[in-house]
């Protein structure tokens, strides 16, 4: 038995359906010697089950070679072992619930994160899914509470270009037409009647929008890594809420072709004057709430030209580690293995 | 574009029918976790070429 399969089998004495209670720095510290990947997981990351196969694919390329070791973390055990029911592996996988271990070996900021060790298991070169390609689904990118540095396009973006972006996007075809119909509704006046409307009767509801939208706004955009944590741990359980009430009104739509009765419109009568008498603190924060979903997530100062450097680092470390000086870890060989070999 | 709004609204029950229809198969992958594999593969065929 090599030294690789004697990891794992140390980790899960054949229980791969189970995640298992270890230490993975101990681990570590025991495989030196032993070329060693680990697959930080946990069952509500949708890319995760994208890579389960393809970790299961190196597996096998790899027997006796490589260690494959799975560290569940900030998951609940039920859900990681209902997961390994649903996408079987014969590797082993820690159980890290707080995903302090994953921290403790630069993880938990991403999910998934893989890290490759060498044979002196010191320091491992770190990968996420959305720096690599699966050869199933090409580019994948990595759930995370607050997003990596492909999730947030408009990071790095100075304030002023932001602003001036802002005042393009204002000013475009396809939205200033409908500042009308918005101001109107937020001042309770008649799109006909704007024209003449004094900036007397405009003005205070429409600074009254703008200080209820940003202020819901930032409150919620600076909570939101806060609350996407707390939706993130029912995330599928609300996937599964959201694709009931998608199916529920599909099944009115449909039933509504039929029956007559179903067919008909509710309006809100007095909507126009009612929003013009503080209906615009209402209608700043509903469409703030609505729109916060929109924007980015996360708050928090990034160092993204440190950051990009050090993805696009990992990156070749991993592709470098990981397919081409592989090679035979036993004899030494580094030319044997390309990256087509893997499918990579 | 009147004679579009016309045929639409000729042909309503269908159209209301089909949308229900599409809502419903959009509802039930998500349930499934399809549609997640299938927007991956959309984005792969999409994706220019690799040289």
């Amino acid at each position: 038995m090599s030294a690789a399969d004697a990891a794992c089998w140390t980790l899960t004495r054949r229980t791969p359906t189970k995640v298992v209670d270890g230490d993975i720095a101990a681990k570590l510290a025991k495989l030196k010697g032993v070329l060693m990947l680990v697959n930080q997981w946990a069952s509500w990351c949708p890319n995760c089950k994208q890579e389960f196969p393809y970790f299961q694919q190196l597996a096998r390329t790899y027997v006796r070679q490589v260690a494959f070791v799975g560290l569940d973390s900030q998951d609940q055990r039920d859900d990681a072992e209902a997961f390994l029911r649903g996408f079987p592996v014969t590797d082993p996988s820690l159980f890290d619930p707080g995903a302090d271990q994953a921290r403790s070996i630069g993880g938990g900021q991403g999910w998934p994160t893989t890290f490759f060790y060498d044979r002196t298991a010191a320091r491992p070169t770190r990968a996420r899914a959305a720096t690599r390609r699966s050869p199933r689904y090409g580019q994948t990118s990595s759930a995370t509470p607050s997003g990596t540095h492909r999730d947030r396009p408009a990071a790095g973006v100075g304030v002023l270009a932001a602003l001036a972006a802002g005042a393009v996007s204002f000013l475009s075809p396809c939205v200033l037409p409908l500042v009308p119909a918005y101001l109107s509704a937020v001042v309770g006046v008649a799109p006909a009647d704007l024209e003449h409307a004094g900036a007397r009767r405009v003005l205070p509801p429409s600074l009254a929008f703008v200080a209820s939208f940003s202020l819901i706004f930032i409150l919620l955009g600076l909570g939101a890594t806060t609350v996407g944590s707390a939706l993130r741990d029912h995330h599928d359980t609300l996937d599964k809420v959201a694709a009931a009430v998608i199916v529920a009104m599909g099944v009115y739509f449909v039933a509504s072709a039929f029956v007559a009765r179903l067919n008909r419109t509710w309006h809100v009568e007095r909507l126009l004057t009612r929003a013009g008498k503080g209906g615009p603190v209402v209608a700043g924060a509903a469409f703030a709430i609505a729109w916060t979903p929109c924007g980015r997530t996360d708050a928090r100062p990034d160092p993204q030209r440190r950051r990009a450097h050090r993805v696009r680092r990992a990156r070749r470390r991993s592709a470098g580690v990981l397919l081409g000086r592989t090679g035979d870890p036993v004899s030494g060989d580094r030319t044997g293995v390309r990256a087509d070999d893997v499918g990579v | 574009m009147t004679s579009a709004f016309d045929v639409v609204k000729r042909h309503f029950p269908i159209v209301i029918g089909v949308s229900g229809a599409i809502l419903i198969t959009v509802g039930v992958l998500i349930w499934t976790g399809e549609l997640f594999v299938l927007n991956i593969k959309a984005q792969q065929l999409l994706k220019p070429p690799r040289h």
